[in-house]
């Protein structure tokens, strides 16, 4: 072939491919020219741009879908690290220990890695190893290629028997200098609670009387922290109510005795009561007897046991074949059965009272026993028995919640001025009292500022170095259970004072009267005292 | 596609970036030209957007002159951001760069380095004479040559401001820098001003100077006109002649020589006086310099005068901010005293301070740390930076290290507590910012007006211009009004508890009305002040007995305020919104979650001054104390949590100005 020829086919084919190229794009364009054609030249004045413009819109749309439905179909990327949540059983109030265990999946070793615990709303957390930091993550640091790092964290729930709650992880490393994070959780089961409040067995009787029937409840924190703000409560299923009980703060290990009054009730009543602590319903009970008649079972009203008394006389008619079930004052475990001989019965009950209980009550029912063993329990009676009742004072610079409240130095400095603020907490409690008066004398270097704080009400007055709050009422209602008074005191040791601690308030007495018995109920508090003086600092300057 | 959905899909684009813009928070302007004062000598040629937005805080900020052409829209836009900035153009009548020289021809700095005759310069001999590096001294004496127009650099140079540089519009005056005492202090000895070939002897070229640096000033003045801000760089001689002079490399002549230049320069300045201080760390980049920082800022503030820091005079261009400049301590009400020596005669190194409306302002100028025992109760900033002097304890005795100041703020009490919504008598509040952030001491709100345990609020209700005190317990409201006179009313009957007040204008009429939150149920009442029921409604189920709480104001924009409840103890955090009729509006939400069962606490209030006002909520009682802050509609703006242990009382939201200084807070109580 000649080099004429040979380039003349050589740009043949150029032009035939060319030619072709041309073709297949006519062909591929030819719905957009049509389109344009038809639906463009003849429409707008600048037909072009418009239709360039719309084709963009359109693209942008169509590559949105795509990344969508990419995103929904395509497989995600595999993880590279392996976690495993592992649970102690969840029991509501109950310090559960929860550990996040991660390995690599890849055989490499990952740095930066730091782990978010998604615990459930109303969780505590109480401890986490590593330290959890400000932004309530954990870092682990480094994890090797064929090694673990476990996140242990101790959280004590507040959520209601029965409930599932997620908890949630959050894992982020660092890989080249790419964040990854991934997710991972873990649903539990409540099924138990550390905190209780069930009937004593002794008054789950097969049936009640309509009317007048007090069921007690014991409280139970079982576990070995402080339970906050713990209310008794109506479950929202009951169609009986009764007032909210303020129990207030339960130390660990500890019970107490509180009485719900169901006032008239059918065989379609239904009572549930829940326990609440922190505002959370932790747990509910139900108490489904039948309502059967009594007639005639009467106790006399019931008297405060006095303090130095060890028995208690009590008048009980149509009461024959039954029985007293009583509960001492101060009592959460014992329950006293006594039985009734007859029908017009006086009947002596050994009873007393320990010295320094604060305001308690002290309860009795008639209980009817068939001879078919069913028991129905009466309307029940309650006294309150105290000697005291519970009282605290606090001498602050810092609050617990770590505010400042105090000024100046502390430990106070001989020749400078410090100030603290004085309260003092009455309550929680479940009966009335009035006309609470509480006094105290301030030490020999302490003044009073004048500033108090009187969040409770009451009225405040001082006189010379005492200073007395009064309260006319509280107490029964959960909106009185408990009351404080503040109030701001002035130390400005001497020269001599330096090392030895002075005193800052005297005793303070706290008096009340239980107007049901008309009875004087007092606690007190003994006197707080400095710690030891510093000595004086160099020359103050002092503003003019 | 037709034209009509095509203009939707635009402007639904347009729409979201517009969208994006205006939701960024409002900018609020830090510059009002009350104290703290502050000046920024930003000499930078570049103002990035990020330092553009922190210039906007600034009361006084100096630009370079070229910025008029290099970015006017820059200057333009700071002055948007702070309506109340002053904007000087730096100007150096005393020298001349040779930068200038070859910037952009159509720089005024250009204009001006090629406009100066070669027999206004200050020779020495045949030579050029310069004090800068890279600059030549402009003979600004009044025995300096004339031009063919009969002029001296003391006529030509103020024209040349008034003509090339005032006449744009963009600025508020002028800071000239060099305001030299004298030539031959910086430029040497055998000094020629005249032109002639000769030197003339020191004492003459110095008083030539100073005489002819003041007609300068003067005839700037006259060119400019009254309102002109005229600031200068140096000596303070010249002070009666301008507005300021500001005095550069605080102390390094001596704390007790720059406090009398500032003193004596302020009481002879032209109104409105701005003598500044200019403090750095000697030119290091070292913001967190913060001793020397408070050092200079406590002098200038014991002598009304504005405050500078920065890097250095080798590079005054920083946004540096800090804690102390958002210290809202007010005006001064004292002159400032010698708290040590006893009686000094003069101004003497020691230990000085200044009484402020809300605070005060201590130094201490020796070389040793001291001991004060103050007039009161004082507060330490609750500082982000310096934490450990500003560390927001409440003291009557401070120790002040040596060469150091303190900023304190007079601790908050009841008693000046400005407008407020409604809060617990008796109760001990924390003072938060929007951000959650506690900005002030706690303290005990104990008003006396009301008994404890009441629920207070604060406010003009009889619109006399006083405040009154409104108070509402056990079923009943009582106002002790400002001006004398008290008022009791039994507004929910025969039912002891909690009651929740609010107070604002419910209907279009002047006088306010109560909104009440009667105990035992949930009824919610809006009251004349004469104790008539203009409306009454249930805010929750009737079986509900806990009782609501109700706060007021316009949480959706549409120009009429609502009555937005809580639900009280017992109930669970549902907060509902309702006309003031009590017509349900919108939905109702869950603040917290819905299975907490202590109730809510609300407040409203424009809690991040973006011109629409907010629900504040506070947690229930028993629960983790949280506040969280929702827009009307109930979308969660921001929540920060008061502590990590439940909270026997729950958390009480209140909102308004907690200490009288005009700006408003979150006051959250809770149990101690």
């Amino acid at each position: 072939m000649s080099d004429l020829r040979r380039s003349r086919f050589q740009t043949n084919a150029l032009l035939h491919g060319v030619s072709a190229g041309f073709g297949i794009a006519r062909a591929v364009s030819h719905p957009f020219r049509h389109w344009y054609e038809k639906h463009y030249r003849p429409r707008h004045r600048f037909p072009l741009p418009i239709f360039l413009f719309d084709l963009s819109l359109l693209a942008v749309i169509v590559g949105l879908i795509i990344v969508i439905v990419s995103l929904k179909i395509l497989p995600p990327t595999p993880p590279t690290l392996r976690l495993s949540i592992i649970s102690a059983p969840v029991v509501a109030l109950q310090p559960v220990a929860l550990a996040a265990r991660i390995t690599p999946a890849d055989q490499q070793a990952h740095a930066a890695v730091t782990v978010s615990w998604g615990i459930p709303s109303g969780w505590e957390v109480i401890s986490s190893d590593p330290p959890l930091r400000s932004d309530g993550s954990a870092y682990l640091g480094t994890i090797p290629a064929d090694g673990e790092r476990i996140s242990r964290i101790v959280v004590r729930p507040m959520t209601r028997i029965g409930t599932a709650e997620t908890i949630g992880i959050v894992i982020t490393q660092q890989t080249h200098g790419a964040t990854q994070t991934y997710y991972g959780s873990r649903t539990v089961a409540v099924r138990s609670s550390a905190l209780t409040a069930e009937m004593p067995v002794a008054f789950q009787t097969e049936a009640i009387v309509p009317t007048g029937v007090i069921i007690p409840i014991r409280v139970e924190n079982r576990s070995d922290l402080a339970v906050p703000s713990v209310e008794v409560r109506p479950s929202d299923v009951s169609t009986v109510s009764f007032p909210r009980i303020v129990i207030g703060e339960m130390a660990p290990r500890s019970s107490r005795m509180v009485y719900l009054p169901l006032g008239t009730v059918s065989s379609s009543s239904h009572f549930a009561w829940s326990l609440f602590s922190a505002s959370r319903e932790i747990v509910r009970y139900a108490f489904a007897p039948r309502v059967a008649s009594w007639n005639g079972a009467v106790i006399d009203p019931i008297s405060p046991i006095r303090p130095s008394a060890t028995s208690t006389v009590l008048h009980v008619r149509g009461v024959n074949g039954g029985a007293l079930l009583v509960i001492p004052p101060a009592a959460t475990s014992t329950v006293l059965t006594i039985p009734v001989g007859s029908d017009d019965a006086v009947i002596s009950i050994p009873l007393s009272i320990p010295a320094q209980t604060e305001s308690d009550q002290w309860f009795v029912a008639p209980e009817r026993v068939e001879n078919n063993g069913t028991r129905t329990l009466g309307a029940g009676q309650l006294a309150l028995s105290a000697t005291s009742f519970p009282f605290s004072e606090s001498v602050l610079y810092t609050s617990p919640s770590g505010d400042q409240l105090g000024i100046g130095p502390n430990p106070p400095r001989a020749g400078e001025e410090t100030r603290y603020w004085v309260f003092w907490h009455v309550g929680p409690i479940q009966s009335s009292l009035r006309d609470l008066s509480i006094s105290a004398t301030v030490g020999d270097r302490v003044t009073l500022t004048g500033n108090v704080a009187t969040p409770s009400g009451g009225s405040s007055s001082v006189s010379g170095s005492t200073i007395r709050w009064t309260l006319p009422a509280f107490g029964g209602d959960p909106n009185l259970a408990e009351a404080t008074f503040g109030f701001e005191i002035s130390v400005l040791p001497e020269k001599a004072d330096a090392a030895t601690s002075i005193e800052l308030i005297g005793p303070a007495h706290a008096v009340a009267i239980v107007p049901s018995a008309n009875q004087t109920v007092k606690s007190n508090f003994s006197a707080q005292y400095s710690e030891k003086i510093q000595d004086a600092s160099q020359t103050l300057i002092h503003v003019k | 596609m037709t034209v009509r959905t095509r203009s939707k899909i635009i402007a639904i684009v347009l729409g979201l970036g517009l969208f994006l813009n205006l939701a960024s928070p409002a900018f609020a302007a830090r510059g009002t030209q009350q104290p703290p004062k502050l000046l920024n000598l930003y000499f930078d040629w570049q103002i990035p957007d990020a330092d553009l937005q922190n210039l906007a805080k600034w009361d006084v900020v100096v630009l370079d002159m070229d910025q008029q052409v290099r970015f006017p829209d820059r200057i333009r836009r700071l002055r948007q951001l702070n309506p109340n900035i002053k904007i000087l153009a730096y100007f150096d009548p005393s020298s001349i760069a040779a930068a200038r020289f070859v910037e952009e021809s159509n720089f005024p700095g250009y204009a001006f380095a090629h406009a100066i005759p070669e027999q206004w310069y200050v020779h020495r001999g045949t030579d050029r004479v310069g004090f800068w590096s890279g600059t030549w001294m402009l003979n600004e004496t009044d025995m300096a040559p004339k031009n063919a127009q009969g002029e001296q650099p003391s006529d030509y140079i103020p024209r040349f401001i008034a003509e090339q540089i005032w006449s744009t519009g963009l600025w508020d005056g002028i800071f000239l820098d060099d305001a030299l005492p004298g030539a031959t202090w910086f430029a040497g000895t055998g000094l020629d001003i005249t032109g002639d070939g000769k030197a003339e002897d020191d004492g003459t070229v110095n008083a030539s100077w100073a005489r002819g640096w003041s007609t300068m000033a003067k005839n700037l003045r006259n060119r400019l006109g009254k309102d002109a801000l005229i600031m200068g760089n140096g000596s303070a001689q010249y002070a009666s002649v301008t507005n300021g002079i500001l005095f550069e490399n605080f102390p390094s002549n001596g704390w007790t020589n720059i406090y009398k230049d500032l003193s004596s320069s302020i009481a002879k300045n032209q109104s409105p006086k701005m003598s500044a201080i200019n403090a750095s760390p000697n030119n290091v980049n070292n913001p967190a310099s913060y001793q020397m920082m408070r050092f200079g800022l406590g002098t200038a503030m014991l002598g009304d005068g504005y405050y500078s820091y920065d890097f250095g005079s080798k590079d005054h261009g920083q946004t540096w901010w800090y804690d102390e400049y958002d210290a809202n301590l007010g005006k001064p009400n004292a002159e400032s005293v010698a708290l040590y020596p006893d009686n000094p005669k003069g101004v003497v190194d020691g230990v000085w301070w200044r009484s402020y409306d809300r605070g005060a302002v201590l130094v201490n100028t020796l070389g040793t740390s001291q001991r004060i025992a103050l007039d009161g109760t004082y507060e330490r900033l609750h500082g982000t930076q310096d934490t450990v002097t500003n560390n927001g304890h409440i003291e009557s005795v401070v120790d002040i290290a040596a060469r150091d100041a303190l900023l304190l703020i007079r601790h908050g009490e009841a008693a000046t507590m400005g407008r407020m919504t409604a809060f617990k008598n008796g109760s001990f509040v924390r003072v938060y910012d929007a951000n959650g952030r506690q900005i002030r001491a706690g303290f005990f709100v104990q008003r006396t007006q009301a008994s404890g345990g009441a629920n207070v609020v604060i406010d003009d209700v009889d619109r006399d211009g006083t405040l009154d005190t409104v108070s509402a317990a056990d079923g009943s409201v009582r106002i002790v009004y400002g001006k004398g006179g008290s008022r009791s009313m039994n507004v929910c009957g025969n039912v002891k508890g909690e009651t929740s007040i609010a107070v604002a204008n419910a209907d279009r009429d002047t006088p306010y009305e109560l909104i009440v939150g009667c105990p035992g149920g949930s009824r919610t009442k809006v009251i004349d002040l004469d104790g008539s029921t203009q409306w009454s409604w249930n805010a929750y189920a009737t079986v509900f007995k806990g009782g609501s709480r109700v706060a007021i104001g316009d949480v959706d924009g549409d120009g009429l305020r609502e009555v937005v409840t809580g639900a009280g103890p017992t109930g669970g955090p549902q907060i509902r919104v309702f006309r003031t009729d009590g017509s349900v509006k919108g939905s109702s939400f869950f603040a917290f979650d819905k299975r907490e069962r202590g109730g809510v606490s609300v407040a409203i209030g424009d809690v991040n001054g973006n011109g629409q006002q907010e629900i504040i909520a506070g947690s229930g009682q028993g629960t983790v104390p949280r506040v969280r802050i929702f827009r009307g509609d109930g979308t969660l703006i921001r929540e920060f949590a008061l502590g990590s242990s439940p909270s026997r009382d729950g958390v009480t939201v209140s909102f308004g100005d907690a200490n009288g200084d005009g700006q408003n807070e979150i006051l959250a109580t809770s149990a101690q």
